[in-house]
């Protein structure tokens, strides 16, 4: 029971992760929430389901799926954000709670509301490791969700154009001083925390299926949890992503399903009031 | 090299410059001084590209830059050390010297680094440290490098001696002197008139966001207004 519960945990925390990369890539070059990142999770995974339908090989609709969520989340900062650069920060929320319900709206037009199992080739496998049987498909989110994890630390650390995207987060007007091209960071950042949400809503498709809303409260635990870890910490975001899934399942497995969100909400209030930088947020002064 | 020609730069309704004209030839050192809000900085964020004067022309070897980009301004062989250094805090002292090679070749970026922290032991001695943990000496060192990396052939400096001991002034003003000896050309903002004067060939002086007044080192030092304004 314990390690079943601890498995759904990290398989629904690695979700969470990396929806909350997403949100605290985005506040860290854009100081806002992202209000329509949900949308890119169910973009990616209808796009995956449509292209199974036309008989895509799997791996290939996958990847078209993360593709067409980079995509969406750079259209959305090209046509929307990045004209509203100097408006308040109130009006930018607005406009992603608008992009969110038009593209919600956009996919029941297009593909209608009943949910959608996607296929996976591992979900009907299953691994038996002592006495306890695990889904392959859920070792399968496991395993890409470090891959992704892993990638990303070395494209913000080994790369120019990751440390730009960090550059950026801490001043953003200093680094057109080095003749980096603000926007172009800003839209690369768009693209790589978008095609991560979408991957989630792909890895997720398979168990809890397609539908135009599902973006909604997958979207709410990534913002709760990159909040967590500290708005725009990006391994904190993760790690916080990792626990919020934990906490949610022991709650549901050892007090009751019902009790899950308030249980991860009651502890995510906690964890503000004693440290409201987040986990794993630091305030740094800087020197002057 | 760089003409500036009637700029005049507003901040809504207020106007920050009005009709502002100089030049600066190539290997020249050139201050502007004035009090504080006088349009020292709006003028260097004007040539920059940070803001856009409503009137006027700025030349950058006789073309408009007017309409430029501020990155694409580096490229162009010009860049600034903003007022307060701007260093990226959470980016470690190396971090930000590559950073500041973004526009050079992948490869040279590491050799640029060390070339350009010669003159400066120190960045080298804490080339893994968060910049936001130096001292504000050595952050104003940092961000002089950095500003180096793509050897610029025009400088612009704002207030490099602000929050600074004395004995740091001197030191960051020795740094300064010797990239211009080197053959950057520099044009230097700061209310630290007496110093400024000293280091340039030739300087202006601006009142609330006019001209009032422009001369050799020798001609400032000497001239009523700057006496009495700003020297004492």
């Amino acid at each position: 029971m314990f390690f079943d519960q601890l498995i759904n945990g990290i398989v629904l925390g690695s979700i969470y992760a990396l929806m909350a990369i997403g949100y605290t890539m985005v506040w860290n070059v854009l100081r806002f929430i992202n209000f329509a990142h949900g949308e890119v999770y169910m973009g990616g995974a209808f796009v995956s389901l449509y292209l199974l339908l036309l008989d895509t090989p799997i791996w290939l609709a996958y990847l078209g799926g993360v593709l067409a969520g980079a995509l969406l989340g750079y259209l959305m900062e090209k046509a929307v954000y990045m004209r509203m650069r100097n408006a308040p920060k109130l009006n930018l929320l607005i406009a992603a709670i608008g992009i969110s319900i038009f593209l919600q709206n956009l996919a029941q037009y297009i593909w209608g509301a009943t949910p959608e199992r996607l296929t996976s080739p591992f979900l009907y496998k299953n691994i038996q490791i002592g006495d306890m049987m695990i889904n392959q498909h859920y070792i399968f989110i496991i395993i890409l969700t470090i891959l992704v994890m892993m990638v990303l630390e070395l494209f913000m650390n080994r790369t120019i154009m990751g440390k730009a995207v960090q550059a950026a987060s801490q001043n953003i007007s200093a680094t057109q001083l080095m003749g980096i091209n603000a926007n172009k960071v800003i839209s690369v950042t768009f693209a790589i925390g978008s095609a991560v949400g979408a991957l989630a809503g792909i890895l997720v498709g398979p168990v809890f299926l397609v539908y135009p809303t599902m973006g909604i409260f997958a979207g709410l635990k990534g913002f709760t949890a990159s909040v967590m870890g500290g708005m725009g910490n990006i391994p904190g975001a993760m790690v916080a992503g990792l626990l919020l899934g934990i906490i949610e399942s022991f709650a549901a497995g050892f007090i009751s399903s019902g009790y899950r969100d308030a249980v991860a909400m009651v502890i995510l209030l906690f964890i503000l009031l004693v440290r409201p930088q987040g986990i794993f947020g630091k305030i740094i002064q800087q020197k002057v | 090299m760089l003409r500036v020609q009637n700029i005049s730069t507003y901040y809504g309704q207020i106007c920050a410059l009005d009709n502002v004209s100089l030049k600066i030839e190539e290997n020249e050192a050139v201050s502007v001084i004035g009090a504080n809000g006088a349009g020292k900085s709006t003028l260097l964020k004007t040539i920059i590209g940070e803001l856009r004067p409503k009137s006027g022309d700025i030349l950058l070897n006789g073309q408009s830059i007017i309409h430029e980009k501020t990155f694409k301004l580096v490229s162009r062989g010009m860049t600034l050390v903003p007022e307060g250094r701007h260093v990226f805090p959470l980016l470690s002292v190396w971090d930000n010297l590559i950073l500041g090679g973004y526009t050079l070749p992948a490869k040279e970026r590491q050799q640029r680094a060390e070339e350009v922290t010669e003159p400066f032991p120190i960045l080298r001695d804490r080339k893994n440290q968060l910049a936001g943990l130096l001292s504000g000496g050595e952050q104003q060192m940092l961000a002089i490098a950095r500003a180096m990396m793509t050897a610029p052939k025009l400088l612009l400096l704002d207030e490099p001696s602000m929050g600074l001991s004395p004995k740091l002034v001197l030191e960051v003003y020795d740094k300064i002197t010797e990239l211009h000896m080197q053959g950057t050309t520099i044009l230097l903002v700061d209310q630290n008139a007496e110093m400024a004067i000293d280091f340039c060939s030739r300087g202006y002086v601006l009142m609330a966001g006019r001209l009032a007044g422009a001369g050799t080192k020798e001609e400032l030092k000497q001239s009523e207004i700057v006496q009495r304004s700003y020297l004492g």
